[in-house]
């Protein structure tokens, strides 16, 4: 029993032995994998050709002459263009002789090895005859990798040579010596490509030979991501224009094959989804609905980083506020493995709307201040100008005051002596850039007396050093005959009044020969109350007989918060801090549909600082300079200032004295 | 079934088995064992064209995995990781046919990035170690080309026809050819 067991181990020790030395001599997985020599050239027993897989001997033994070369005339190409193009001539020259079937078979050799195909998967793709597809990939490959086209190459390793036999027949063999070591080793000079995983194939210059483990140069990859911006999201349309770029980028890590792109346009209606972007089959136009229309479309090889296409004007329509004029890009294919397109994520321009001001009676002035205020900048004016198509005529819209303009800064956009008064400003095509030509009353202190020579930046600089007008210093709160609280109908007064704290003033008319007077100053604390406008606060209408049965409202506050219902403030309105005319919305939830009543304010404005907040006015065609804010300094205001003044600023004679006559 | 039966198919299971894992695990113990260095010799494969039998040197080069990062730095333009792979391997090879070898393989990457001046002193590290590895004089010589250094190119050119062979098998350059560029660079 114990014979029989220990021979059964033996047996089975046997084969263990036999697999070990089965393992051992057999090729391993690793010796096989991304080898183009993979089942042929595993060891010099088995040492065959690329092409015909067959087994040649040493040429040598033939003839006694070696014909080692693969491209007989080496290869010197310094740039992929002339590189591909001198394999390609190889390839395609007549195969006439001997040498150049040799020359045919060496640059397939080095085709097929670039792209990584060991012999077998080279004859299912043409053999010794490339197709343009793989001269395209070989040059697109070779676009992608650093290639150092004047290096030093040694030829351990692999070397490669076409073979030949005694009858001279089979120059177009290509025969490959693997893991051949030459003694007499030497370093030539010779051409390096190293793709972006780090596998680098080497020729040498003298004979084409790649030498080295040739396991091929990784495909090109691009990657295109298309988008499209723009010169503004929002515009008043109305035939504006807004400058559209759209830009491919292309993050792979090699220029791309022609490329189909398509800039294409949709409109979404106000409060509508715009669709996203996305990867698909769909063409855009179907992909992105709504009607789109395709702007431009072309073929572009695209190079890596960003590529524009079609960058032009748009010209937008005239369409309801908070339509969306979409733009986007898309391209097929996106990168080398797809056929599918990458429609980019849409830019829309948002028609919108500029609010306008307008001064009506009096100019405009900032960089005052109060009496004991600091002027702490170089403050200055800032609006939208807006330039609108309607009937075919072109307008400017705009801010404007009635008479001047003055700003210790930069003033730009607001117009000056009525500029755009009534239906807008005509103008030709393109708009004039020299705004004096219709703005005449904003000052200047440009160092030309020739307005024309003045560069935009020039506006304004106007300093008139005046303070702020001391309306207070006329009411003292010393002079007040009542105290005022919490919501106050100011329709019930008649005098002057100061504040015990913050006040609210309701709705109310103020009926003739009232004047009310509001002074917030706390002597004690040296501040003034603020004072919320919660609705219309008006004169009644006259008749009025007399310049003093004018009503009038005085308000002098901190802050003067008006809220978005209120339409129209017949007042003084002189605040120390900031007058806010839409002060009961939250500054980030202001849109077109709220704060949208046009405010007027008929009375002499001051304050230290103005928040425009209404969203009124600038509607399309004839309406587009339509206000947001009016401040109206009517006549009334100048009428009873002056019954005020006959009241307390008038002489009488209280001493008279005779006097001799002088000679 | 007798027990012969199972005997003999266990044992061709074990065979076919171990065949199997073998293939699959002991290229890559080869390969655990010497990437602890970086550094790997080919296998030994007989010439085709080489006298039957013999058996030529093989020379060092990196790890399939650090041949593979160093490719990448050369792509990336990373000099310093090129020479940092290197510089480990040089000092980690056990014989100076190694080391010489090893240096070549750096002059050869630093080529690669156009770094012929960095090549150049790294060969002549070589060139101490060895004056008369064909490989490493050849090499300065083409780098001295390279740099339109004509008159050093010249000198090594010299020096590799005293000792390049009169005759190849492989179309490798000959004595002669290496004296008639000596000669066109010392007419430069």
């Amino acid at each position: 029993m114990s014979n029989v067991i220990s021979r059964r181990i033996s047996v089975v020790l046997g084969f263990g032995v036999l697999s070990l030395i089965a393992a051992v001599t057999l090729p391993g997985k690793d010796a096989l994998a991304g080898d183009v020599w993979a089942n042929r050239a595993l060891n010099s027993s088995t040492s065959n050709s690329y092409f015909d897989n067959g087994w040649f001997d040493s040429f040598k033994s033939y003839h006694g002459t070696p014909h080692s070369y693969v491209i007989s005339n080496g290869i010197s190409s310094n740039n992929v263009t002339d590189f591909v193009a001198y394999l390609k001539a190889k390839n395609r020259s007549g195969a006439g002789d001997a040498y150049s079937r040799s020359d045919k078979a060496g640059a397939a050799f080095i085709v097929h090895t670039i792209l990584g195909r060991n012999g077998d998967q080279a004859n299912a793709n043409g053999g010794r005859n490339i197709s343009d597809a793989d001269f395209n990939d070989l040059r697109d490959r070779l676009n992608s990798a650093t290639i150092n086209w004047n290096t030093t190459v040694c030829d351990s390793h692999i070397t490669t040579m076409s073979v030949i036999n005694d009858e001279r027949t089979q120059y177009d063999v290509q025969r490959d010596r693997v893991y051949y070591v030459n003694n007499n080793e030497s370093c030539e000079s010779g051409i390096t490509i190293t793709d972006r995983f780090g596998s680098v194939y080497r020729m040498q210059h003298k004979c084409a030979n790649p030498v080295g483990y040739l396991t091929g140069i990784a495909t090109a990859d691009f990657n295109l991501v298309p988008t499209v911006t723009g010169s503004k999201d929002t515009t008043e349309g109305g035939g504006s224009q807004v400058m559209i770029s759209p830009n491919v980028e292309n993050t792979g890590s090699a220029k791309s094959r022609s490329v189909a792109w398509q800039l294409t346009s949709f409109r979404i209606a106000p409060n509508d989804a715009i669709p996203a972007g996305g990867v698909n089959g769909t063409a855009p136009v179907s992909h992105y609905g709504n009607s789109s229309t395709t702007v431009a479309n072309g073929s572009t090889e695209f190079e890596r980083n960003n590529t524009p296409v079609g960058v032009g004007l748009r010209t937008i329509g005239d369409y309801p506020i908070g339509t969306r004029i979409c733009y986007t890009l898309s391209v097929n294919p996106y990168n080398q493995d797809t056929t599918n397109w990458r429609h980019g994520t849409p830019f829309c321009v948002t028609i919108a709307k500029s609010p306008k001001l307008q001064v009506h009676g009096g100019d405009i002035r900032v960089g005052s201040n109060y009496v004991g205020q600091t002027v702490t900048g170089n403050s200055r004016i800032t609006t939208n100008i807006s330039q609108k198509t309607i009937s075919g005529s072109n307008y400017l819209f705009g801010s404007w005051g009635e008479y001047g303009v003055f700003a210790p800064g930069v003033i730009t956009g607001i117009g000056s002596g009525s500029a755009f008064a009534g239906t807008g400003l005509a103008i030709s095509d393109p708009a004039p850039d020299d705004i004096c030509s219709y703005t005449f009353l904003t000052f200047s202190n440009a160092t030309t007396s020739n307005c024309k020579n003045a560069g935009a930046s020039n506006y304004g600089g106007y300093n008139t050093g005046r303070t702020i007008p001391n309306v207070a210093a006329s009411f003292p709160v010393t002079s007040a005959t009542g105290t005022l609280s919490g919501t106050v109908n100011v329709g019930t007064l008649n005098g002057r009044y100061k504040t015990s704290g913050d006040i609210t003033l309701s709705a109310a008319t103020i009926t003739a020969g009232k004047t009310v007077i509001i002074n917030t100053y706390n002597p004690t604390t040296r501040t003034y109350a603020n004072v919320t406008i919660a609705g219309d606060i008006r004169y009644a209408n006259g008749a009025y007989a007399l310049a003093g049965e004018i009503p009038q409202l005085i308000i002098l506050a901190g802050n003067i918060n008006i809220n978005n219902a209120v339409t129209q403030l017949d007042a003084w309105v002189s605040a120390e801090g900031t007058l806010n005319t839409c002060a009961d919305v939250p500054r980030a939830t202001i849109t077109s549909n709220n704060c949208d009543d046009k405010l007027t304010i008929n009375g002499p404005v001051m304050a230290n600082q103005v928040q425009l907040w209404r969203t009124a006015g600038s509607g399309t065609g004839v309406t587009s300079g339509d206000p947001a804010e009016v401040f109206n300094l009517r006549p009334d205001a100048y009428l009873w200032a002056i019954s005020q003044n006959a009241k307390s600023g008038r002489l009488e004679s209280v001493y008279q004295r005779e006097l001799p006559p002088r000679y | 079934m007798s027990r012969k039966s199972i005997v003999i198919i266990i044992s061709i299971v074990v065979l076919v088995g171990g065949g199997i894992a073998s293939y699959f695990f002991v290229p890559s113990v080869n390969s655990w064992v010497n990437g602890i260095f970086g550094i790997a010799k080919e296998d030994t494969q007989q010439s085709p064209d080489g006298p039957k039998g013999t058996v030529p040197t093989v020379k060092a080069n990196l790890t399939t995995d650090k041949q593979a990062e160093v490719g990448k730095a050369i792509y990336a333009g990373d000099k310093d990781t090129v020479v940092e792979v290197y510089d480990k391997a040089i000092s980690a090879a056990k014989t100076n046919p190694d080391k010489v070898a090893m240096t070549q393989r750096k002059a050869e990457a630093l080529g690669q990035m156009n770094e012929v001046d960095t090549a150049i002193e790294a060969l002549k590290e070589a060139e101490k170690i060895d004056p008369t590895d064909m490989a490493t004089l050849s090499f300065l010589a083409t780098l001295y080309m390279q740099k339109g250094d004509y008159k050093n190119a010249a000198v090594y050119y010299r020096r590799v026809a005293e000792i390049a062979p009169e005759q190849t098998d492989s179309g490798s350059y000959t004595k002669a050819d290496y004296i008639s560029r000596a000669e066109d660079a010392e007419k430069r």
